[in-house]
């Protein structure tokens, strides 16, 4: 690490992409070309002229070649052109280029475990959730059908990160995409967090940053679940429905040691809970404990044991096992419209021993991006790191320190 | 009609390149053939299946099993040290 940098790029800066990067077409032709390449998710993309990537760059002060990330398990540079002219093509605006590239650097980190994420048959999407101030900068939508379509920001943001996945890192199928399924949110899949109800920090704030910062918090999910419960007014009964949609044996990862959940608590639930005194803190051990699932459980579902494989399944001295392996593991995301007792989760689509959320701050505006320049001009993400990241892969979550 | 010029999202220096076949030699008594296990479910009995077919065909080769704690992680650069300085072939890449 070198420490803090000026911008790598300033405003004005002539577009530096290499002569092979760069193809001479007919305006008339570029969808169909690009679709013929198989650079588009199956939509219409944004043309990623010259002087539109440049702005992209220009927006968040980054030149052309620095390092966001990289793969090593696919020999693969992930440098900020490329993620521009993704994001281009999505259809981001410029101001919402820095939520981007620290959704990207989030994702790029290890314990993300990008390679694996990306490719699995399970068929995870790039969850991204937003929190703090820049949320309402870039009009983010954190209410009604947050997890449905109709917000630019949320759109293409979510957009953006899956199209890098797809053209940077090989992320086709046929390809090294072996999603069986997969599910719409690879199309894209980004969510604003709203205020949370009072007594209850946001997550940005949780996870040990200001109230006034705004982060990006990156998971590889499934598809989400929607959680109802109408009638109940008391906080257990509607945490006991929320911990019967999270241990539902169908989901890959229930039993398995443990695993991270995206809980996307609605308006009336969040209030009925928060009202009676529960911290976030109480609700995250409430679930981890009544997620627990026995043996039994499993088999009513036709669902075996592994013994002697990479998912630890040997029952604990209660005779459970553990589907939330620590509060930590819980991430509680206040979002979506006032109406009847709506909320939602998103479970990650495998135990953690593979892959970990990340959440990263989002630089406020004009704040220069540090650099090591140890293998190339790289982004040092550990300055905008919470104060405990998350351990890699393979190492169990502890409790909210790492959240 | 009007030309535009934009980029290409992808990468077009693939910097993953094809890697040579390595040069086949004889095997001699006493090598070693290391077979990569995943951690998936059964891929431990399979692979042990695999790794008895080889010791009949080759018996005087020795077969060793090196079973990875997940599947989704690649084994370290430590790891992959050790396995190539004892092991005269390795077979990985086993999936699904």
């Amino acid at each position: 690490m070198t420490g803090i940098a000026e911008p790598v790029r300033s405003p004005g800066t002539p577009p530096a992409a290499a002569a092979s990067d760069v193809i001479v077409i007919d305006e008339a032709d570029l969808q169909e070309r690009f679709h013929a390449e198989g650079w588009s998710d199956g939509l219409p993309v944004v043309a990623p002229t010259l002087e539109r990537v440049d702005a992209m760059l220009d927006a968040a002060g980054l030149a052309p070649d620095t390092i966001v990330g990289t793969v090593p398990q696919r020999d693969r540079i992930i440098t900020a052109e490329k993620v521009a002219v993704n994001a281009v093509m999505a259809g981001c605006r410029p101001e919402y280029f820095p939520v981007v590239v620290t959704a990207m650097g989030a994702i790029l980190q290890p314990a993300f475990n990008a390679h694996t994420a990306v490719t699995s048959t399970g068929g995870a999407a790039l969850c991204v959730v937003v929190s703090g101030p820049e949320t309402e900068r870039l009009a983010m939508n954190a209410r009604h059908n947050v997890l449905g379509s109709g917000n630019r920001a949320n759109a293409t943001i979510g957009r953006a990160v899956r199209l890098v996945a797809r053209n940077v890192l090989g992320a086709t199928s046929p390809g090294l995409d072996g999603s069986s399924f997969g599910h719409p949110g690879k199309y894209s899949l980004c969510i604003a967090e709203a205020p949370p109800p009072a007594g209850w920090d946001p997550l940005r704030v949780e996870l040990g940053f200001g109230v006034d910062d705004s982060s990006v918090t990156v998971a590889p999910t499934e598809g989400p679940w929607q959680i109802a419960n109408h009638l109940a007014p008391a906080a257990r009964d509607i945490l006991l429905t929320f911990a019967a949609a999270i241990r539902c044996p169908v989901t890959f990862s229930v039993g398995k040691g443990g695993h991270e959940v995206m809980v996307l608590f609605g308006p009336e639930h969040a209030q009925a809970v928060a009202a009676e005194g529960w911290s976030r803190s109480d609700v995250r051990e409430f679930l981890v404990e009544h997620t627990r699932v026995t043996p039994e459980e499993l088999a009513a579902a036709g669902v075996h044991l592994e013994v002697g494989a990479q998912h630890e399944m040997t029952p604990d001295s209660d005779g459970r096992l553990t589907t939330l392996a620590s509060p930590g593991a819980v991430y509680i995301v206040t979002c979506g419209g006032a109406g009847a007792g709506w909320s939602a989760y998103l479970p990650t689509w495998a135990p953690s021993i593979h892959a970990r959320a990340v959440t990263l701050r989002i630089p406020r505006p004009h704040e220069p991006w540090p650099r090591t320049d140890a293998d190339g001009p790289t982004i040092d993400w550990s300055v905008f790191a919470p104060p405990a990241p998350p351990a890699p892969p393979g190492v169990p979550a502890t409790h909210s320190a790492s959240v | 009609m009007a030309q535009i010029t934009v980029h290409r999202p992808d990468v077009a220096d693939d910097r993953a390149r094809l890697t040579p076949l390595a040069r086949r030699v004889a095997l001699t008594p006493g090598a070693v053939v290391t077979i990569i296990e995943n951690g998936k479910p059964n891929a431990r009995a399979l692979l042990a299946k695999v790794a008895d077919g080889l010791r009949a065909r080759l018996p005087i080769v020795r077969v060793d099993i090196h079973s990875k704690p997940s599947a989704a992680l690649a084994i370290t650069a430590d790891e992959a040290k050790a396995i190539a300085a004892r092991s005269h072939l390795v077979i990985t890449g086993v999936g699904d």
